[in-house]
């Protein structure tokens, strides 16, 4: 295999950069080594900025997310829900920060408006009586998957090649140039060769192992970010506290949920980021004041990000270190065709791309220019599903004789399973639970799982889908996905649905027994032995 | 005033009280009620009547009939089991204004007859007069006392009448009272009682009587205020005891009159002088004679169509009513219900009723609409606000019959709804059931979408249950609530017939896409058996929030429809 | 209102919850003549999958699978002398096992004869679950399974988390002569969802099993035996069951399907006609609001109109864990909301829960509950029996992960034998 750029990453850069090159004529392939937006790119609020978040300490990056986020909503218009933003002060907060705000605002450019708070308590019910002051910002929502979805499907219509759970395992160096990228399958193990005229490598977290390899370090941090999700929505606006950037600031209206979040930790290894119960305390107990309901929430969920961050200060949390973005070309360390895309984020995630291909085409002599900013993103139809509430909309719009529900909670179909199964399929993969998970809310609502992961593995079983044990191996790795973000929520009503579903799991299906060999080949015991 | 005149005036009054029960009487017979009593002709809705009490009368229910009457009617059982403060109220109104007719009102006729030696200013008579007045008054207070603890959503239904005929009956109780204590107080009545028996209206002459009246019989003598003279007062007692004492007890014992007519005593003669003792006593009478001509015409009248209610409901008992029967049990039906509003404070729709701010979603408001839309067939043909009310009113109803479970005095309300729904589909407002399967849960939601402020009823609605987080907050996606509906388990015969689980519908609402809900065939269907909220073993008010919907969904509906198909 | 009359001052006991363990004291308790009051509703049974397991697993972390549940409970008894199960002889758990389950036969829901085995029923998923009772209606199924006879499996349209086929995929290879076929459920060939228990009700009639059977003869071929998702019949599931067997001349079995199952729905109704039988006044509505103990037990109840008291000599609690409410999780510790008695738990909810779902080991968090004596009589704070006539029984005890060892039902039965004959002993002690 060849091609003119390797793109290494299918995050929202990665996949924001395919799209770039696509657009500009260039050749490229994206290897990603899990999925689409499995990383960072998939594991935060989904905010659009407005850049006020950031008017106190980082006017830059507050100016970028301006220009980005009005961009954004204009190319990537049905990823986005302009639900607008506030910002909210409640008894005890830093009062001078609140008579500052304006002032930081109108410096980058960005409009902020301010509410009366009975007003802006009437509108937002979960708003603490507390309150005591509300500025209105043009903050918005954006979903994260569906924005990368939709930029890749438009790469690859226009000839960009993507190449899912293919982990880059070296390089073949020659002078100053990369020659090729050796790749394994993750799932066959099978390596290749792809030769390439450049590569960029966008893997964030992971942009550290993948510059090792290329034989160029870059200095990188690593900052693990918590958010939790509500079982019913709780605000209709970005809700933000205002106060300088801290824990817990920001609840995010995410369709049929919200979303609370974050934290900051830093965190030196990628293995096993996960979220802890001491954070999804702290979220709660930083965050109630601002919205007391939490105090007696249902959560369904936790979830961690490691957000890749350059330039250390010793000893800092992370919080205080730049959320710009950075491009390296690397030719100080004497390579002319690798460059790696880091740091930023989601709201900046179209001009990094740009960066990054300006260079690579420059590199290239391509002189064709960008056109991701004018250019609108054409719609998909494997892409639209992460959206909540889509899918009951267009369920009971067809409402088929033959279309049963498969996933209750959010209300996703058999016919919505099945037409990813068959865009994935299309593309040359063998596609998985956790694959249809993510390019949907099967399994995103309350019950994680615990009824539509069957549900859905007995209707890839009947289509034929699925044989043999598969489907048992991936309502497993199904389960443990999910549980990785429960298990630090669960008490309250979401406990009793975890018992239900272990209840069932484990108490009558036994899931936990497969590999035993007497449970395995449906042999029992005889009395007066016990199958070790 | 003329004894002639008096009789005179009762004669009218009770004649025109008599032609208005007969008008009344003759509406149980006029008074059509569903499509099924349209083309009934009178005649044959009269000879049902009679056969029909006849098959009551004679037959072995009597004495369930008269049990019922015994314990419903008059003792008010199911009142009792409600309100003791209403039940005790009732009971004073009824026994002290009964007793007050018989004894008082009536003496001449039944008093008289038992108690040849009745006078009225003497006791017990005297006292019992007061007991039953202010038994009465007590009664009516306590009654009043308990209706203002009743939410402002569910007032006490009301006819025109009513509140003139509980004026009247104040002013009965409240003149009957000054006329007693002005009698008991005036000098000039002292003074014609002397001339008849003794006389003589001299002051100085009757001094002796006088000092003991005065004393002991409260009347206010200006000139005999302070101390009696002791000796005129032993002089006077023989005189007392021969000529007055056989016909008046001491006024003492009028322990409601006798308290007014001290505090009146400064001005008795003012008052004297202007015959207020004639002006009460015309007051007292005409209120008496203008309360009986109004009788028939406030739901007092039920006393009367009680007894030939449960009759009715005795009849329905030894087998199936004729449709001319049950045509006329309906219109007898709005004259029986009393008011009561115990249905109200069971009804299924009660909530709802109180989240639209819908009196008419009430039982005992819906009574009177029904008969309303009866006599004038018409009355709703413009779409407006009422109209709109009534039909609401109508076709939320769940037919749970806990109205009819509720009644004391046994109405088929179940069936009086059926038939007003029946006549409200003739005048143009068919049930929402029918007209909600005009388009798809879908198309409901787009058009819902397309008017602005066509969801803005959703929000208004006074925290309703499903627009509370809380309310799905414990569900745990077992589908029990589908998996016990019968309507899900009948369903699938017919496609379409199910567009929504009860499940569904729960998720949907925790998704915050009521819209498509509203017009759902789920939400319509809905039986409101109650299964799916009695087995939800995570306790989630299923079918409740499922009536919730109903409410907003006609409005809302019904609104976005009006404006696609304008009248 | 009759019944109220009737109605002693003082209940021999009263039991307060109706899932497995509930059911089954007010069951035993009845038959000992006691006289019974039993509080709340059956929601725990909802999710009951018929199988009457007693105890297949241990030690769960090396998940040692018992081909005899009496030798695991031997070697519990060995290793965890604080299990709730270590605490029932062997002759009080069979003893339990059949009353419990010659009861349920004369409530119209037999169960295949009692041995000393685990049975391996198959599952709808394609795994198999040990246990110890086995309706009957699903009895042929592992002797099917256990001799590899060819077997047709079936299943309907619609019914979303039941595939034949995939029970085929998934065991084919060690039961090469099982075959899979899908029909449609006669008169709900319009509906794209079908619901278990809507089927059972529709099996009860003859004309829709009918059509069933002539839908399915034709697909028999060499099958000796013709298995069915658990949708044979609600209240007369033996009718049904035979009628099938008659009617396709091979054994019929059903296999267990998810929550709200069938077989679920059965237990919980022939246990309702069980104990109701047996003259258990039940007050499904109410919830204990509050306890007092002196020389009785005097509960105040609320849910029930104008609220309400009860006195009993013996109360037991049988109020499930957490999706009973018999356990509530607060963000921090665990209580019990009924008496507020103490819950054994780990220190912090770090430990509640591994970070792998399917780890052998299990949760922390299940096997936190309320700690007891020998015969089940919960700890105050100050670690001795509350009360001398307070029990608790069934999954709300502490030290036990029922999901996993596979016990369910034999913690259930179990533990509600051992206190009954305690409060038995008790009560004639007075």
């Amino acid at each position: 295999m060849e091609t003119q750029v390797l793109i290494i990453g299918g995050g929202a850069t990665g996949t924001a950069l395919a799209r770039d090159l696509a657009l500009r004529g260039v050749d490229c392939i994206l290897v990603e080594a899990e999925d689409i937006n499995a990383g960072a790119s998939g594991r935060n609020h989904g905010l659009l900025h407005s850049g006020a978040r950031y008017v106190s300490n980082d006017h830059e990056a507050a100016v970028e997310c301006r220009t980005e986020g009005e961009i954004l909503k204009r190319v990537a218009s049905r990823s986005i829900q302009d639900t607008g933003g506030y910002f909210v002060a409640v008894q005890g907060d830093d009062e001078k920060y609140v008579a500052d705000f304006p002032g930081y605002c109108a410096a980058s450019g960005i409009q902020a408006k301010a509410i009366d708070v009975a007003v802006a308590r009437e509108r937002e019910p979960a708003l603490s009586p507390n309150t005591i002051a509300v500025y209105e910002v043009p903050d918005a929502s954006v979903d994260p998957f569906r924005l990368s979805l939709e930029s890749i499907a438009q790469a690859r219509s226009l000839g960009a090649r993507l190449m899912r759970r293919t982990k880059v395992v070296g390089f073949e160096r020659e002078g100053t140039r990369i020659r090729a990228a050796r790749v394994r399958d993750a799932v066959t193990g099978v390596e290749q060769r792809i030769e390439v005229g450049q590569v960029v490598n966008a893997a964030g977290a992971w942009a550290r192992e993948v510059a090792l390899l290329a034989g160029a370090p870059v200095e990188m941090l690593y900052s693990a970010g918590t958010l939790l999700i509500t079982h019913g929505r709780m605000a209709y606006h970005v809700i933000n506290r205002l106060r300088k950037p801290g824990n817990a600031d920001i609840l995010m209206p995410g369709g049929t949920v919200s979303v609370l979040g974050t934290t900051s930790r830093r965190v030196d290894s990628l293995a096993d980021v996960h979220p802890t119960v001491a954070e999804v305390d702290l979220i709660i107990a930083e965050a109630s004041p601002m919205l007391p309901a939490l105090e007696t929430m249902r959560f369904i969920r936790a979830y961690a990000g490691v957000r890749p961050l350059l330039g250390s200060p010793a000893g800092s949390d992370g919080r205080n270190v730049s959320r710009g973005f950075a491009l390296f070309d690397h030719e100080d360390q004497g390579l002319t065709n690798f460059a790696t895309l880091t740091g930023g984020k989601l709201t900046t995630c179209r001009l990094m791309a740009e960066r990054a291909a300006d260079l690579v085409c420059r590199r290239l002599g391509v002189t064709r220019p960008c056109l991701t900013a004018l250019e609108v993103i054409p719609p998909a139809p494997e892409c639209e599903w992460t959206v909540p509430g889509h899918a009951p909309r267009e369920w009971m719009r067809a409402h088929g004789l033959d279309d049963p529900m498969l996933c209750e909670c959010e209300m996703v179909s058999g016919s919505v399973v099945d037409l990813l199964y068959a865009s994935l399929r299309a593309a040359g993969d063998m596609p998985t639970l956790t694959d249809i998970g993510l390019r949907s809310r099967v399994g995103k609502g309350a019950c994680q799982g615990a009824f539509c992961a069957i549900r859905t593995a007995a209707h890839l079983y009947q289509r034929g889908d699925f044989q043999a044990r598969r489907g048992l191996d991936e309502i497993a790795d199904f389960f443990r996905e999910r549980w990785r973000g429960q298990h630090a929520v669960l008490w309250g009503e979401q406990l009793a649905q975890a018992e239900l579903m272990e209840a069932l799991n484990c108490g009558l299906f036994g899931e936990e027994l497969r590999g035993v060999a007497g449970f395995d080949t449906l042999r029992p015991a005889a009395p007066g032995e016990g199958t070790p | 005033m003329s004894a002639t005149f008096l009789r005179m005036a009762l004669l009218v009054s009770l004649g025109l009280c008599a032609l208005g029960i007969l008008w009344r009487v003759s509406t149980w017979f006029r008074v059509r009620i569903g499509p099924d009593a349209r083309t009934i002709p009178l005649h044959r809705r009269l000879s049902a009547a009679v056969g029909g009490a006849f098959a009551a009368l004679f037959s072995r229910r009597t004495p369930g009939i008269l049990k019922a009457f015994v314990l419903d009617v008059l003792l008010q059982r199911r009142l009792f089991a409600d309100s003791k403060v209403r039940w005790l109220g009732h009971l004073f109104i009824l026994a002290g204004f009964l007793l007050l007719l018989v004894m008082h009102g009536l003496a001449k006729l039944v008093t008289l007859k038992v108690f040849p030696a009745y006078q009225a200013t003497l006791d017990p008579f005297l006292f019992l007069r007061n007991l039953f007045g202010a038994v009465t008054v007590l009664g009516v207070m306590m009654v009043m006392g308990a209706r203002r603890h009743r939410p402002a959503s569910s007032p006490i239904v009301r006819r025109p009448g009513d509140r003139i005929f509980t004026a009247l009956l104040a002013l009965v109780l409240v003149s009957g009272f000054l006329l007693e204590a002005q009698k008991v107080a005036s000098p000039r009545a002292f003074y014609r009682m002397t001339k008849e028996y003794l006389d003589t209206t001299d002051p100085e002459e009757t001094l002796p009587l006088r000092t003991v009246w005065a004393a002991e019989y409260g009347v206010a003598f200006p000139d005999l205020q302070g101390t009696p003279d002791p000796d005129k007062l032993a002089e006077g007692r023989e005189l007392h005891n021969d000529a007055c004492a056989s016909c008046h007890t001491r006024p003492t014992s009028a322990f409601v009159s006798y308290p007014i007519s001290r505090a009146m005593a400064p001005v008795v003669e003012t008052l004297d002088e202007a015959d207020a003792e004639r002006w009460l006593n015309y007051l007292h009478v005409f209120a008496c004679f203008l309360g009986l001509i109004l009788l028939p015409f406030t739901r007092f009248f039920h006393a009367l169509a009680d007894p030939v209610s449960l009759l009715a409901n005795g009849a329905a008992s030894t087998g199936p009513l004729s449709p001319a029967a049950r045509a006329t049990r309906r219109a007898l039906a709005t004259d029986a219900c009393v008011g009561c509003s115990l249905c109200d404070d069971r009804c299924s729709v009660a909530p709802i009723a109180r989240h639209l701010g819908n009196p008419a979603l009430l039982p005992s408001h819906k009574l009177l609409a029904t008969r309303d839309l009866a006599l004038h067939p018409h009355s709703l043909d413009r779409v407006d606000a009422h109209a709109r009310r009534v039909a609401e009113g109508a076709w939320l109803c769940t037919t749970c019959g806990r109205c009819t479970e509720r009644c004391p005095v046994g109405l088929d309300l179940a069936d009086m709804w059926d038939a007003g729904k029946g006549d409200l589909a003739h005048a143009g407002h068919p049930a929402p059931a029918q007209w909600v399967q005009e388009r798809t849960a879908l198309e409901w939601a787009d058009s819902l979408g397309a008017s602005p402020g066509a969801l803005d009823v959703l929000r208004d609605a006074a925290s309703p249950l499903s627009a509370h987080r809380e309310t799905y907050s414990a569900c745990v996606q077992c589908q029990t609530c589908t998996n016990v509906c019968p309507v899900v388990a009948h369903g699938g015969e017919e496609p379409g017939a199910i567009d929504l689980t009860p499940q569904k519908v729960m998720n949907l609402l925790r998704l915050g896409m009521v819209d498509l809900a509203l017009g759902s065939r789920m939400v319509w269907n809905c039986a409101t058996c109650y299964q799916c909220q009695e087995h939800c073993p995570e306790g989630i008010r299923v079918t409740d929030v499922m009536l919730e919907l109903r409410g907003m969904a006609y409005r809302s509906l019904g609104q976005s429809r009006e404006r696609r198909q304008p009248e | 209102m009759t019944q109220t009359q009737t109605e002693p001052k003082v209940w021999d006991v009263a039991v307060v919850g109706a899932g497995m363990a509930g059911m089954a004291t007010a069951l035993f308790a009845a038959e000992q003549g006691l006289s019974v009051l039993q509080i709340g509703n059956g929601g725990g049974l909802l999710f009951a999958s018929g199988l009457l397991d007693l105890l297949a697993v241990h030690p769960i972390a090396s998940r040692r699978l018992w081909g005899s549940p009496f030798d695991a409970l031997a070697a519990i008894r060995r290793d965890q002398p604080d299990h709730p199960l270590a605490r029932v002889d062997d002759a009080t758990m069979r003893a339990a096992y059949e009353s419990f389950t010659s009861a349920l036969g004369a409530a119209g829901l037999a169960y295949a004869p009692l041995d000393d085995r685990n049975h391996l029923v198959l599952t709808s998923l394609g795994t198999a679950k040990p246990t110890y009772g086995v309706p009957r209606t699903m009895a042929a199924g592992v002797a099917a399974m256990a001799e590899r006879v060819p077997c047709l499996l079936l299943d309907f349209r619609g019914l979303r988390e039941f595939s034949a086929r995939q029970i085929v995929a998934t065991v084919g290879d060690t039961w090469p002569g099982l075959r899979s076929a899908r029909i449609e459920f006669p008169g709900a060939e319009a509906s794209s969802e079908l619901y278990a228990a809507h089927l059972a009700r529709a099996l009860e009639s003859h004309e829709t099993r009918d059509k069933t059977i002539a839908l399915v003869k034709p697909l028999l071929g060499d099958a000796r035996a013709v298995g069915f998702p658990a949708v044979l019949g609600l209240g007369c599931s033996g009718v049904v069951h035979a009628a099938f067997q008659a009617a396709l001349g091979v054994p019929v079995f059903e296999i267990p399907t998810m929550p709200t199952s069938v077989p679920g729905l059965r237990l919980m109704d022939a246990l309702e006609h069980a104990v109701v039988a047996r003259g258990v006044h039940r007050l499904l509505r109410g919830n204990v609001t509050s306890a007092a103990f002196d020389d009785t037990a005097v509960l105040s109840l609320g849910g029930v109109p104008g609220g309400e008291t009860v006195s009993a000599r013996a109360v037991v609690l049988a109020t499930g864990r957490f999706t009973g409410r018999g356990l509530v999780a607060g963000q921090q510790r665990i209580t019990e909301p009924v008496l507020g008695l103490p819950v054994q738990q780990p220190a912090s909810r770090e430990t509640w829960h591994s970070r792998d779902f399917l780890d052998p080991a299990g949760h922390e968090v299940n096997r936190a509950g309320l700690r007891t004596d020998s015969v089940f009589r919960p700890f105050d704070a100050t670690g001795r029996p509350a009360w001398p006539g307070l029990f608790a029984v069934g999954s709300i005890l502490a030290g036990q992960d029922w999901m996993r060892e596979k016990c369910g039902a034999g913690i259930a039965l179990g533990t509600a034998r051992v206190a009954v004959d305690q409060i038995v002993r008790q009560l004639g002690a007075r």
